[in-house]
């Protein structure tokens, strides 16, 4: 599961949508999103951007953090994974149908849309999709289903400027970033390794993050594992390394270019947290850092000057994903669980949005 | 010193297909039968109906605890041997089973041995069938051991990973068969233990399996759609393997905190045969 942004799931009712000319226009808001939208799976699409669906099919954009919301026509039920981008108008989405797997684009907010195949050589409708922060290279990592133990089988593929989709070799099952024109995956036993490929995954080399390179088999739990890595604009990343010191668990940041990773701020975390578990981090901004303890609704703001720690009101539980789109404005996934018996147990998503850099939050629908 | 399993008399197929049968119907007969027996000495094979889930690592004792108390889990998937199992198991030992399973915990135990030849990255075994099902009977040999170390019952059940394979060939899917047939075969001979195998549902031709003569007693199948039902896979013919005979994993790594604990599992739905010290009917829905 990545750090940043939301797993589609449970979207087997998701009804296909034509695509072409009979959407609705994408900017007929719905501010507050209430009116009988109840979201079935929602993803992060971006800094401050969600998509959130229902089991009618229709699908929520909200561009702003959850200040407003528009209808969004998808061309078919997204794959389950961070399976959509959105960067203004441009939607980018990996969708799955009776025919197979194909990467959808508009670049009109979802009123038109182009799509391609994506040429599958075993069937899977996981997938995650990573695009650069200048929109110009782009990824789908699909990832077959049965993965357990960790030992992913991944299907890679890459378009570069031109647009031309090139199937690639990907040195494990994991989630994919870039940075700049590198492409990076981080993947293995309990998330443990990162990799960079120099040239859109036709080659690739392991990074060694802390100073060392996790094996390929009987990974010691103990060992950090590596969260997806957080583009920014600069053409850097950074990289929220989960790792286990003692009984207690940190989140150990790193940043800077892929081929130089340097060591930033360390986290120390509250809870107990097992082996694997992957820190759920987001830029916030320029200079900030939001780290989400993984027992409990607290934050921590990284910034240059230090860590603060609050409890924030409104953040019902531990956050599974989290993105903001500036130092204020920020959304929020949480999985409200309860039981009162093996049988009687709920599990209620829940999107929250802030615009008050995470001090409060409150429901988006 | 723990004795190796006798080799495998090699009955007729009629036999073995009823050796596998009776194999089932005594584990659902000494299910029900334990409903309302104490909790036994010796974790052994049990039918299961629950939620539960898997990581790489068997977590602390502790945190079985917290993932067990007020949530809806009951079955845990435990990585107990294999040359290609990922992570190392400093938790896993004979007293840990006890514990667990003392908890309340049904297991899974799952063998990750060597793969289909057409998966990169991992040890395989041969592309030859004949070698493959030599290969098959000498991996239920070891996870036997492995059990009987681990101080389960002689009886118990245990899962084969094959993970789905890219650009699988025929030479491929027949050595894979083949050696799922040794593992099966190898398992049956007494004391028999009920034999597994987990794939993908689709991208792992599961239901190829079922060609197998006989076929694996029970099957793990992977389909992360998010359906917690185990009569729901795609690409698993609905009259295969309906006896209480199916676990579903049905969603991925994802990080989940239950009572203070956070674990990042894979979640899996159980309608099959299971290490524990009763039977458990925890959650219909897994049906």
């Amino acid at each position: 599961m990545t750090n940043s942004k939301l797993l589609l799931g449970g979207l087997a009712g998701l009804l296909l949508l034509t695509g072409c000319g009979a959407a609705r226009h994408a900017d007929d808001t719905v501010t507050g999103r209430s009116a009988g939208f109840t979201a079935t799976g929602a993803v992060l699409a971006g800094p401050g951007r969600a998509v959130e669906v229902n089991a009618q099919g229709a699908a929520l954009l909200t561009t702003n953090a959850g200040a407003s919301w528009s209808a969004l026509r998808l061309p078919g039920r997204p794959a389950t994974g961070d399976s959509i981008a959105v960067a203004g108008t441009r939607v980018d989405a990996v969708t799955v149908d009776s025919g197979g797997m194909r990467l959808q684009r508009s670049t009109d907010g979802g009123r038109t849309w182009q799509a391609r195949t994506v040429p599958l050589t075993l069937p899977t409708d996981q997938a995650q999709l990573a695009v650069s922060p200048d929109g110009s290279r782009l990824a789908v990592l699909a990832t077959v289903r049965g993965t357990a133990n960790d030992g992913d089988t991944p299907q890679l593929f890459v378009a570069g400027p031109a647009g031309t989709l090139t199937a690639r070799q990907a040195p494990a099952g994991g989630s994919l970033a870039w940075s700049g024109s590198r492409l990076l995956l981080t993947g293995g036993a309990l998330r443990s390794r990162l990799y960079a490929s120099p040239d859109g995954g036709a080659s690739w080399a392991p990074v060694a993050v802390g100073g060392t390179v996790a094996p390929r088999f009987g990974v010691d739990p103990a060992t950090p594992s590596i969260g997806t890595p957080l583009p920014r604009s600069d053409g850097t990343v950074t990289v929220p390394v989960l790792v286990h010191q003692g009984t207690g668990a940190a989140v150990q940041l790193y940043g800077g270019p892929a081929s130089a990773l340097v060591a930033g701020r360390r986290v120390p975390l509250a809870g107990q947290v097992g082996p694997g578990v992957l820190a759920v981090v987001a830029t916030a901004g320029p200079d900030e850092v939001v780290v989400a303890e993984p027992g409990s609704s607290t934050l921590h703001l990284v910034t240059a000057g230090g860590v603060r720690s609050v409890r924030p009101a409104g953040l019902p539980g531990p956050v599974d994903a989290l993105s903001f789109s500036d130092a204020q404005h920020g959304l929020a996934q949480v999985t409200v669980r309860s039981c009162s018996g093996k049988q009687d147990c709920a599990e209620t998503p829940e999107v929250l949005a802030t615009g008050d850099g995470g001090r409060s939050w409150q429901r988006t629908g | 010193m723990l004795g190796a399993m006798r080799a495998l008399p090699r009955p007729a197929r009629a036999a073995r297909r009823l050796a596998a049968a009776l194999l089932l119907l005594a584990g659902c007969l000494a299910g029900l039968a334990a409903q309302s027996a104490p909790a036994q000495a010796t974790p052994q094979s049990y039918p299961t109906i629950g939620k539960g889930g898997d990581s790489c690592t068997a977590p602390s004792t502790s945190q079985m605890q917290a993932f067990f108390s007020n949530t809806p889990y009951l079955v845990w998937g435990i990585y107990v041997g294999g040359i290609d199992r990922a992570c190392s198991q400093p938790n896993l030992t004979k007293s840990w089973v006890t514990t667990v399973t003392n908890q309340g915990w049904a297991l899974l135990p799952i063998w990750v041995g060597p793969q289909n030849p057409c998966l990169s990255g991992f040890d395989h075994f041969s592309t030859n069938t004949g070698t493959a099902y030599t290969q098959g009977q000498n991996e239920a040999k070891s996870a036997y051991n492995a059990l009987i170390a681990l101080g389960m019952a002689a009886n118990s059940p245990v899962i084969y990973d094959m993970e789905a394979a890219g650009g699988s060939t025929t030479t491929c899917i027949n050595a894979t068969k083949s050696f799922i047939q040794g593992w099966t075969d190898q398992l049956a001979v007494p004391p028999a233990q009920p034999s597994g195998v987990y794939t993908s549902t689709c991208a792992g031709f599961l239901d190829d399996f079922a060609g197998n003569s006989p076929p694996p007693n029970f099957i793990d199948g992977a389909d992360y759609d998010g359906v917690i039902s185990t009569s729901s896979m795609p690409c698993v013919a609905s009259g295969h393997w309906t006896n209480h005979q199916r676990h579903k994993q049905y969603a991925g790594g994802h990080n989940e905190t239950w009572n203070g604990v956070t674990l990042n599992m894979d979640s899996t739905c159980s309608n099959g045969p299971a290490v524990a010290n009763a039977a458990y009917n925890g959650n219909n829905g897994c049906l």
